[in-house]
């Protein structure tokens, strides 16, 4: 079949595919742009309109920005950079030197180290940050009520984290494993060679580390930065659950009190406003990012012409002080947390571990409680849904828009790639809210249902799960998929029988990091939230509001033991790959 | 362009000076190195098996001398060098550079304090910096150690630096600019900048192409000698060690099999492996039927026929026993044997030759020289024929060798037992 009819089946074939490319192209144009410019629009027109768009089309207003001249305004602005920044920064601090040494170091236990600090991706954020408050809140947390017990060092330190500093301190653990995860493979990249001729050109180690390590994976670190930067600001559950109490606020928590305000009307022309800085506040930072990158094209050149994995050895001291750093990352990320949260769910009513009282009551009834309650079953029904359907969704159009950008070069791709990588500057309690009102604008009677949520974060992490498939697609080199055409067999089954299978690990690596992100999600899900498609994220949100920290604390622990046993699940089964 | 003015400089020098090395050992400013009883191993792959890599070494190198560790991947001679780069440390024995012992029981110097410059198999040159700041970082690391330099002083050197090695003009471009000849000489610019008086090269040329590192080969040995360096040299090219170095060690499962220049390892192998590994020679299995002093004579397995060689008359040889015959492909001759195997016909060997009879399978035309095969009973000989061979396929012919040329190796139990104790340079003298 093949040998004889060999000829004119390429001929026939060949105009077929490249009509079917710009057919598949176009059609991604118009998923892409429609998900990415809709919600743009309502953001954009709502900030200069004298009435929410849903209520018709208004006039042109600058009334919305009157906000500017607030007095909290100026605040609001200070506090968030101060957040975002604080975050990066703590979040550097302790991912970076975790990466260093689990990448270059010969330290004990690299594996479980690197697993459990992976782990730290099962803890939501609104999960660490009610944790923490419990554990280092001025008033009543357990880290706080224990140190000032301490003769001289309870009148030397005063712990309280509900301040700026303590947001900044539960953002950057929340960064670490995403931060970990970007850093690392770049300092394992970095040859043997180029260290170990530092040291033969007499450099010391620092100097080594100062000169040659770091700036060749500073573009990376710099990636890793800025992209933890602009989910920082669009995190809302932790500056709202940490900030509470004092009242501190930043532009996504500002954000969400307009969209949902605890009286009055919700007034969407001046959430659009803040969406507008928040937007602007992202755009500059990725200028910034593709400015310091640009110039840097030339770090691309670490060769591959032959690698050396080098680890350095570790005298005996510098390894008591790696493994006891590293000890306090996993405490401080996951450890403490996770035993706070388990005594707070037991008890009746929350009270500080200080004294013996706390520990007189136990009970499971709250997890009792949350068996018998009908509106859990529900909860529990649309996040598998929602968790499923949008990982799953969001992973398929990542492989093909990514495929078409990496392997078609032509403006209508470059163009499709730049409006798929764009939600990335979108921050994420923006998107949600800009796509509830986009839904309450169009006529589609989605608003409220299962598919609003898939739709926003199919939005939200199409330029996650993009990097993860693109470099997967890279990697792997068209005569591969060549080979299959000469063979025979169509663009389809090829992408069936050869694309598809190479791709299916960074395929599966990226659907478990989305079914982990949009599960343990609290920015998107509160915005978006109704009673009919209520998730865990929106249901633990309540659960705050409510004062109901029993509850919160039962339904996190179920949360995180599901989303550990899914990464660890993941992990064992990509080593057993690997 | 660069390569065009390398090349003049080396039609103006003789391509190879071999000056006793060892003998004028003060006029050098190169450091000497002494290895002694060295022993390394690795623990290896999941089951955490514990590998041998270096065995006993013990080695010295003179002042200014060009020394090539050689043998095959995994001999050890990579990690050698590492020890004494002080990128790995020894199990055991002791290092000294100059006067001062780097590696022993009690004292480890870290590579960064043992002033000595290195060129790596990948170049390692740094690709965030430019070709200056590569070439200089050496100089400012010392700089913040010891001496004052003069930032002036360091752009002098760099520029002086890089017009020895042919890259003058070359330093303000970043490396990813460079082809990979020049990134080599950067990183050679590099090793020898803070002269130290000892380099060390870890296959430097593997990665170029076969005419630039030729050209090369040359200019590395040149440039070295030029400045008086010791250097060691890593390699498992056998033309790159005969053609650059003073002496020759070659390696082997961690040991030293033989050492000494390169001609007189090349001329009396002490083992079947040395005369394998340095070059195009045929192996027959053989047995050892009579001796009388220096000459011995050997019977070929599968062949009928027997053939007499000279060995020095103090090596060690058991009659009766298994042995290899070596002869090179280009010292054999050979002449068309007329049918029946008259062999009376015109002859080119000297009367007391060896002259075995057999038939021609195969004639390869490589350019300016045939590779020529002959079957010999069961056994196939390999020859070079630099003139136009008359014979073709199928032809009955006569190949002779002399028995100066040929060399017989007794067969061990253990191929590389006991019986390769490292020889003393002075004891592997030339024959002939």
């Amino acid at each position: 079949m093949v040998t004889e009819t060999h000829a004119p089946v390429r001929q026939r074939v060949a105009p077929r595919r490249g009509a079917a490319r710009k057919y598949s192209i176009a059609a991604a144009l118009i998923l892409v742009g429609y998900l990415i410019l809709s919600p743009l629009l309502q953001v954009v027109v709502n900030a200069f309109s004298d009435r929410p768009l849903y209520q018709g089309v208004g006039h042109f207003s600058l009334e919305p920005w009157t906000l500017l001249s607030e007095p909290g305004t100026w605040t609001l602005l200070t506090n968030t950079v101060a957040f975002a920044f604080g975050a990066v920064c703590m979040g550097l601090v302790l991912s970076l030197p975790a990466a260093w040494i689990l990448e270059r170091t010969d330290i004990a236990g690299r594996r479980v180290w690197r697993s459990l600090i992976l782990c730290g991706l099962g803890m939501a954020p609104g999960v660490t940050a009610l944790a923490w408050t419990l554990l280092g809140s001025g008033t009543i947390g357990a880290i706080t009520l224990t140190v000032e017990r301490i003769p001289i060092l309870g009148d030397l330190v005063d712990i309280n984290i509900t301040t700026l500093f303590g947001m900044a301190f539960v953002g950057g653990i929340i960064a670490v494993p995403t931060m970990y995860t970007l850093i690392a493979p770049n300092l394992r990249r970095v040859s043997g060679d180029l260290e170990e001729a530092s040291y033969v050109c007499k450099a010391s180690r620092l100097r080594t580390a100062r000169k040659i390590i770091l700036p060749l994976v500073q573009p990376a670190v710099l990636g890793a930065v800025i992209m933890m930067a602009i989910i920082m600001l669009g995190t809302f559950d932790i500056p709202a659950i940490v900030g509470s109490a004092p009242g501190l606020q930043v532009f996504s928590s500002r954000l969400y009190a307009e969209m949902t305000p605890q009286i009055g009307l919700p007034n969407h022309n001046r959430a659009a406003v803040i969406g507008l800085l928040m937007l602007i506040l992202a755009a500059a930072l990725i200028v910034l990012y593709t400015r310091a990158n640009g110039k840097s094209t030339r770090y691309a050149v670490v060769s591959a012409r032959s690698f050396r994995l080098t680890r350095t050895a570790l005298s005996r001291r510098w390894t008591a002080i790696a493994q006891l750093y590293l000890a306090v990352v996993v405490t401080i990320a996951l450890v403490l947390p996770m035993a706070i949260l388990v005594l707070a769910s037991l008890q009746p009513f929350y009270q500080p571990p200080a004294d013996s009282a706390a520990f007189s009551n136990l009970s499971l009834d709250a997890y009792a409680q949350l068996l018998d309650a009908r509106n859990v079953r529900r909860m529990v029904t649309n996040t598998v849904l929602v968790t499923l359907l949008s990982a799953t969704l969001t992973m398929f159009v990542a492989v093909g828009v990514g495929w078409l950008v990496t392997r078609i070069q032509r403006p209508s791709t470059s163009l499709l790639a730049v409006l798929a990588f764009a939600p990335i500057a979108i921050p994420g309690v923006l998107l949600g809210a800009a796509i509830y009102m986009t839904y309450l604008y169009l006529p589609l009677p989605i608003s409220g249902s299962i598919t609003i949520m898939v739709i926003a974060y199919l939005t939200n992490y199409l330029p996650f799960s993009m990097i993860a498939m693109r470099s997967g697609i890279a990697q792997m080199h068209p005569s591969l998929e060549e080979a299959s055409l000469m063979s025979g067999a169509t663009g389809a089954k090829t992408f069936l029988r050869v694309t598809g299978p190479l791709l299916m690990p960074a395929f599966m690596a990226g659907w478990i990091w989305l079914v982990a992100h949009v599960m343990r999600d609290m920015n998107i899900a509160p915005v978006l939230a109704s009673p009919e498609n209520q998730t865990i994220g929106a249901f633990l949100w309540q659960r705050i509001q409510d004062g109901n920290i029993q509850q919160f604390s039962a339904l996190s622990v179920c949360m995180v033991t599901v989303l550990l046993a899914l990464i660890l699940t993941w992990q064992r089964m990509s080593r057993e790959e690997g | 362009m660069i390569w065009s003015r390398s090349e003049s400089t080396l039609d103006a020098t003789p391509a190879k000076t071999r000056e006793a090395p060892r003998g004028s050992v003060e006029s050098h400013p190169g450091k000497t190195v002494e290895v002694a009883g060295l022993y390394k191993s690795f623990v290896l792959g999941r089951n955490r098996e514990r590998v041998d890599v270096l065995r006993d070494i013990s080695f010295d190198v003179g002042s200014g001398e060009f020394l090539t560790l050689l043998g095959p991947s995994g001999s050890g001679k990579s990690t050698l060098l590492r020890c004494i780069a002080g990128l790995e440390s020894p199990d055991d024995g002791v290092i000294r550079i100059g006067d001062e012992s780097v590696a022993d029981k009690r004292r480890f110097v870290p590579p960064n304090r043992r002033d000595i410059g290195m060129v790596f198999q990948s170049y390692a040159v740094w690709p965030h910096m430019t070709v200056s700041q590569n070439v200089a970082y050496p100089l400012l690391n010392a700089r913040a150690r010891s001496t004052r330099r003069s930032s002036m002083n360091v752009d002098r050197d760099v520029n002086r630096t890089l017009e020895t090695v042919g890259l003058g003009g070359y330093g303000g471009r970043g490396v990813h600019e460079l082809s990979g000849g020049q990134q080599q000489r950067v990183a050679l610019a590099r090793a020898i900048i803070s002269r130290s008086g000892l380099l060390l090269l870890d296959e430097p040329l593997s990665n170029l192409d076969s005419k630039l590192r030729r050209e090369m080969r040359h200019e590395l040995r040149q440039i070295s000698k030029e400045h008086g360096l010791t250097s060691i040299y890593v390699t498992h090219d056998q033309f790159e060690a005969l053609s650059m170095s003073d002496r020759i060690l070659l390696m082997r499962d961690g040991r030293i099999e033989q050492q000494g220049e390169p001609e007189a390892i090349y001329g009396s192998p002490d083992t079947e492996f040395v005369a394998g590994f340095l070059g195009n020679i045929n192996l027959i299995p053989a047995r050892v039927l009579e001796r009388h002093g220096s000459v011995v004579i050997a019977e070929l397995s599968g062949t009928g026929e027997t053939v007499r060689v000279a060995i020095p008359r103090n090596k060690e040889l058991n009659v009766g026993e298994k042995a290899t015959l070596g002869i090179r492909t280009h010292d054999i001759t050979i002449q068309e044997a007329a049918e029946g195997g008259d062999s009376s016909i015109r002859d080119e060997g000297a009367p007391h030759d060896n002259r075995l009879t057999g038939r021609v399978t195969s004639l390869q035309f490589l350019g300016e020289r045939w590779e020529v095969h002959v079957q010999v009973g069961d056994q196939e000989v390999r020859l070079f024929r630099y003139r136009n061979p008359d014979s073709s396929e199928g032809h009955l012919v006569n190949v002779a060798f002399a028995p100066e040329r040929a060399f017989i190796f007794q067969d061990r139990d253990a191929p590389h037992g006991a019986a390769t104790e490292p020889l003393p340079p002075s004891s592997t003298e030339k024959r002939q």
